[in-house]
C-alpha cells in the first residue's frame, strides 16, 4: 500500500482509504451490476477482477448459494451465487466478480456487469428497512439517469456464511 | 538489554547447536567412560565459544561459569585424562551435565527475557573444588609437562619469522588494552573493521588464527596483533579502524624491509616467503610447547569450521513460499504439455522438451520436498538424556536402543512429535521399568531395563515406537483409577483394549505419587493431542509383566499425496491412495442387505458396510446400480468401508491445499471433505478423508 493510502486512512474511513484519490472529492467509484433486472453497485476498493466462462467446482453439503470453488491462477477462490444468496432465480447468462474484502479473496455470480461510475458520498441515501441479508447499506440514482442503485456492503457479503 | 535481535538470535542458534552438540558428545563419552583427547578439545573449544559469545552479549553468568569449565578442560587437556582417577570421572560427567543445564536454563531466561542468574557462587565452589581435585592429583606426576616453559621461550623466534612478510610488506603492529580480554576476538573483529576499508585479499593479519585458537590471546597480550599490507596506500586507509578500535591500547607501522618491531626480525624477514605462505604453516607455528595437542586440534578444528559453512539455517515460512512455487510449477507445467490446443498436432520437438520438462519438474518437486524433511535423530538423541538422568534419580538402570534414527520426517512433524515422544519415555522409566531388580530377575528379565525407541516408514506414514520391558499395564488398576475418575462406568465389562484407550483420556495418571518427570496430571492425553493435530494416532499395546508398547503413526508428508481421482456425476473426488485396500466391481447379488436399509459386501471373511458418495453427498448425477460403478475399499485408522463411486480416472501425486476458510464455515470437514487439490487441466477435485466419512455416516 502507498504511502498516499495510509495518509488517507488516519483522516478517512478505513474502507474508502482502498480508493483511489478520487476520494479528496468525496467521491468514490462503484461497479455496478445487475443481478435479477435490479442494479447493485459495489466499491471497487474491492473489486479485483471480471471473469467471464470461468467452470466452478460445486462443493457437496453447502448451502444452494455457495456455487462452489473456482481455481484462480492456483489459489482456491469460493464463489458465491449472488443471486441465489438474495433468494432469486439465476438467469442463463452470468459472469464472476472476484472481490477482495478485508485481504478475503471470494467471487459473486451475477447477471451481468454494467458499468463504471463515480457516485458522491453525499448522493447515497439511506435504506429505507435493513433487507436482503442486510447487504445493502444505501441506495442512489444513477447520475444522470432515473435507475435506482443498491449500494453493496462488501463486508457484510464476507460475513453471509455467519 | 539493548543488542540488536539479529546479533540475540545468531548467539541464541549458536548456543543451542553447541549444547546440543555439547550434550552429545559427553553422553557418549560418558558410556565409553572417559573422554578421549578428541573430545576435550572439543569441549574446550564449545566452552571458548560460549564464553566469547556470551561475554560480548554481555551475558555474565554464562560468560563465567564457560569461563571456569574452559581452565578445567584446560588443565585436563594439558594433563590427558590419565591424570583423573576413575572415582573422579562419574562425578565429572554429572557435573559438565550440569553445567549444560545451567547453560540451558540461562539460555531460556534469555529467550524468554528473564534476568539471568546472579548467585552462581555454589556452582563455581563446586567446578573449582574439582579443579582443584585434578590438579591436585595431577601433582602428583609433574613428569608429565616438562617441555612446557623452555619451549614458550623459544617460540618467538618461530613467530617473529611471520611479523612482515615479501608479499605485504606494510604492517601494523597493534596492542590492546591490558587485561582486556578474549584479545584474539577482538583481533578479529579489528579484522573485520579493517575490511570495510580494504579488500580481504590485499592484507592479512598473524596469528592467522585468532578466530579458531584460543591460545592466540596470550600471544597478542605478549607480542601484540600484526596486520600487513600489500600496499602502503591500503595501510593509510585502514588507520581509521585501528584507531576507532576502543580496545585498541596503541599502534605502530612498520615496514619489512626495515623490519622494525625487534632486531631479530631481519633474519626472519628473509625466510618469510617460504615459512609464512602457505595458510597450513601458520597453524603449527604458534606455541609448539602444545604441539601434540595442537595438531590433534588443528585438523578437527578445521573440520568443524567446514561442516558449519555448509549449512545454513532458513526460515520456514520461506521454505513454504518456495514449495507453494514449485506446486504451482507442477501444475503449469501440466496444464502446458496437456493443452488442448495440441490436440491433433504431430510436434516432436515439443514433446521431447515436455518430456524433459516433465522429468525436471519431478526432480524440482523431489529436492523442495526433501528440503522440509530432517531425520527423527535430534529428537531421539534428546531421550538418551532423559533416560540417563531418570536411571540415575530413580535407580533404575535402563539401557535406550535407538533404531531407524536416519527417517526422515516433515520439519512439522518432528516439532509436534518432540513433546509426546518425551513424555512416552518418561512414562516408561516411571510407570513401566520396575523399580525393584529382584523383580526383574525373578520375572526371567535383564536385571537392567530396555526401551526401545523406533521410528520407520511404511509407505504415506511413519511408525514412531516405544517399546520397553517393564511391567505392562495392569488392567485392574487402570480400571479402578477410571471408575475413581468417573471416565468408566462401575460394573460394566470392559474389554482390555478399552482399558488401554483410559490410558489415553485427559486427567488420567496412574502414579498415586506425583513424581518430578511424570504424572502431573497431564499426560497421555496431551500426547494423543499432539499427534492427532499432524493427523496422526497413538496406539498402545501392553501384556502384564512383558511390558507396554506405544505406536505413533503419522502422516508422513500432509502437503503432497498419491491420490486416487474417482467420478461420481460430474464431480471429481481424490481419495487417498494410502487409505486404498481394494478396488473391485461387483454385482447386485453380492450384496447383503440390512433391516435399516443399510447394504454390505463381504470380502474374504468380513462384512463391510458400502457408503455410496452420491446418497452421502446428496450429488445429482451419479450411477445408481452398484454393478455400474466401482467399490473401493478404503481403510483409515480402525474404520473400514467400501465407498461407492462412478468410475476411476486415475491415480495422481496432488498438492493439498486447503479449501477456503469461507466454505469450511459451514462444516464441511464433517462430512470428510478435508480440502482440494487443482488437477492437470486445471479444474478442482475435492479430497475426501475416508475416516471421517465413516464416522459421519454412523452417526
Amino acid at each position: 500500500m502507498s504511502e498516499e493510502n495510509g495518509l488517507f486512512a488516519r483522516t478517512d474511513e478505513a474502507r474508502s482509504a482502498l480508493s483511489d484519490k478520487v476520494q479528496e472529492t468525496d467521491e468514490e467509484k462503484y461497479l455496478i451490476f445487475r443481478s435479477s433486472n435490479i442494479l447493485y453497485a459495489l466499491s471497487t476498493a474491492y473489486v479485483i477482477e471480471i471473469l467471464n466462462n470461468v467452470s466452478i467446482t460445486r462443493i457437496p453439503m453447502v448451502p444452494d448459494y455457495i456455487a462452489g470453488v473456482i481455481n484462480l491462477r492456483g489459489a482456491i477462490v469460493p464463489i458465491v451465487d449472488f443471486r441465489l444468496l438474495l433468494g432469486r432465480i439465476p438467469e442463463e447468462e452470468s459472469c464472476v466478480i472476484i472481490l477482495d474484502i478485508l485481504d478475503t479473496s471470494m467471487g459473486i455470480v451475477v447477471d451481468s456487469v454494467d458499468q463504471m461510475v463515480d457516485i458522491s458520498r453525499s448522493a447515497i441515501l439511506p435504506v429505507p428497512s435493513q433487507n436482503e441479508h442486510k447487504l445493502v447499506s444505501g441506495m442512489c440514482t444513477v447520475p444522470g439517469g432515473v435507475s435506482t442503485i443498491m449500494i453493496l456492503d462488501g463486508e457484510a457479503l464476507e460475513h453471509t456464511h455467519e | 538489554m539493548s543488542m540488536n535481535n539479529d546479533m540475540l538470535e545468531a548467539y541464541l542458534f549458536e548456543m543451542h547447536s553447541l549444547l546440543e552438540q555439547l550434550d552429545d558428545l559427553v553422553l557418549a563419552a560418558e558410556e565409553a567412560h572417559t573422554f578421549s583427547q578428541d573430545d576435550v578439545n572439543e569441549i574446550f573449544r564449545i566452552m571458548h565459544t560460549i564464553k566469547g559469545s556470551s561475554a560480548m552479549m554481555e551475558f555474565n553468568s554464562l560468560m563465567t561459569i564457560a569461563h571456569r569449565i574452559e581452565d578445567l578442560f584446560f588443565v585436563i587437556r594439558e594433563k590427558t585424562m590419565d591424570a583423573i582417577s576413575d572415582e573422579l570421572k562419574p562425578e565429572m560427567f554429572d557435573l559438565i551435565f550440569q553445567s549444560i543445564d545451567f547453560f540451558r536454563e540461562e539460555i531460556e531466561k534469555v529467550e524468554t527475557n528473564q534476568p539471568l542468574s546472579t548467585s552462581i557462587d555454589t556452582f563455581l565452589d563446586k567446578i573449582n573444588s574439582f579443579s582443584a581435585k585434578i590438579s591436585g592429583e595431577a601433582e602428583d606426576e609433574p613428569a608429565d609437562e616438562p617441555a612446557d616453559t623452555p619451549q614458550h621461550g623459544s617460540a618467538p623466534t618461530a613467530e617473529e619469522a611471520a611479523f612482515a612478510s615479501a608479499e605485504f610488506p606494510y604492517g601494523l603492529h597493534v596492542y590492546f588494552d591490558e587485561g582486556v580480554g578474549m584479545e584474539n576476538l577482538r583481533a578479529m573483529m579489528l579484522i573485520n573493521s579493517v575490511k570495510d576499508y580494504c579488500e580481504e585479499s590485499q592484507f592479512d593479519y598473524y596469528p592467522p588464527d585468532v578466530q579458531m585458537n584460543p591460545e592466540t590471546a596470550n600471544f597478542i597480550i605478549d607480542n601484540g596483533f600484526y596486520i600487513r599490507f600489500r600496499t602502503a596506500g591500503d595501510r593509510e586507509e585502514a588507520v581509521p579502524a585501528v584507531k576507532d578500535n576502543g580496545a585498541v591500547r596503541n599502534w605502530q607501522v612498520f615496514d619489512a624491509p626495515e623490519a622494525s618491531p625487534a632486531p631479530a626480525q631481519k633474519a626472519a624477514a628473509v625466510q618469510a616467503p617460504v615459512a609464512v605462505e602457505p595458510e597450513p604453516a601458520h597453524v603449527e607455528e604458534p606455541a609448539p610447547a602444545h604441539a601434540a595437542v595442537q595438531q590433534a586440534a588443528a585438523p578437527t578444528a578445521a573440520k568443524q569450521a567446514h561442516v558449519k559453512e555448509s549449512l545454513i539455517s532458513v526460515s520456514l515460512s520461506k521454505l513454504d513460499s518456495l514449495m507453494a512455487v514449485i506446486s504451482e510449477i507442477v501444475i503449469t507445467e501440466a496444464q502446458v504439455t496437456a493443452s488442448p490446443d495440441l490436440k491433433g498436432l504431430k510436434l516432436d520437438n515439443f514433446t521431447k522438451a515436455a518430456r524433459q520438462l516433465r522429468s525436471l519438474t519431478d526432480n524440482l518437486q523431489d529436492v523442495g520436498l526433501s528440503l522440509r524433511m530432517v531425520p527423527v535423530s535430534a529428537t531421539f538423541q534428546k531421550m538418551k538424556r532423559i533416560v540417563r538422568d531418570m536411571s540415575k534419580k530413580l535407580k533404575k538402570e535402563t539401557n535406550l536402543v535407538l533404531v531407524g534414527e536416519d527417517t526422515e520426517v516433515d520439519k512439522t512433524v518432528v516439532d509436534s512429535i518432540s513433546d509426546p515422544i518425551m513424555h512416552i519415555v518418561r512414562n516408561s522409566m516411571d510407570h513401566g521399568i520396575e523399580s525393584d531388580r529382584a523383580e526383574r530377575i525373578a520375572a526371567g528379565k535383564d536385571p537392567a531395563g530396555k526401551i526401545i525407541l523406533s521410528a520407520r516408514q511404511t509407505g504415506g506414514e511413519v511408525i514412531i515406537e516405544v517399546i520397553d520391558d517393564g511391567q505392562g499395564v495392569d488392567d485392574d488398576a487402570v480400571l479402578n483409577k477410571a471408575i475413581r475418575q468417573g471416565l468408566a462406568q462401575p460394573g460394566v465389562e470392559y474389554s482390555h483394549k478399552d482399558i488401554l484407550n483410559f490410558l489415553l483420556m485427559p486427567g488420567f495418571s496412574t502414579n498415586t505419587e506425583v513424581t518430578e518427570y511424570s504424572g502431573r496430571g497431564v499426560g497421555m492425553d496431551v500426547v494423543k493431542s499432539n499427534v492427532e493435530s499432524v493427523g496422526g494416532t497413538v496406539t498402545i499395546t501392553s501384556e502384564r509383566g512383558k511390558g507396554m508398547t506405544t505406536t505413533l503413526r503419522i502422516p508422513l508428508n500432509m502437503s503432497i499425496m498419491d491420490g486416487m481421482e474417482v467420478a461420481v456425476g460430474d464431480s471429481i473426488f481424490t481419495v487417498p491412495i494410502s487409505d486404498i485396500q481394494q478396488i473391485f466391481k461387483v454385482s447386485d447379488i453380492n450384496i447383503i442387505q440390512d433391516a435399516t436399509h443399510g447394504e454390505m459386501v463381504k470380502i474374504v471373511d468380513n462384512f463391510y458396510s458400502i457408503v455410496r458418495a452420491k446418497e452421502f453427498y446428496q450429488l445429482n448425477g451419479g450411477v445408481d446400480n452398484l454393478d455400474e460403478g466401482v467399490l473401493l475399499w478404503v481403510e483409515s485408522g480402525d474404520n473400514s468401508f467400501c465407498l461407492f463411486v462412478d468410475e476411476l480416472i486415475g491415480e495422481q501425486q496432488v498438492v493439498v491445499k486447503p479449501l477456503p476458510d469461507y466454505v469450511n464455515n459451514y462444516g464441511i470437514k464433517n462430512y470428510g471433505v478435508s480440502g482440494c487439490t487443482i488437477l492437470g487441466d486445471g479444474s478442482i477435485s475435492i479430497i475426501l478423508d475416508v475416516a471421517t466419512i465413516y464416522s459421519s455416516q454412523n452417526n
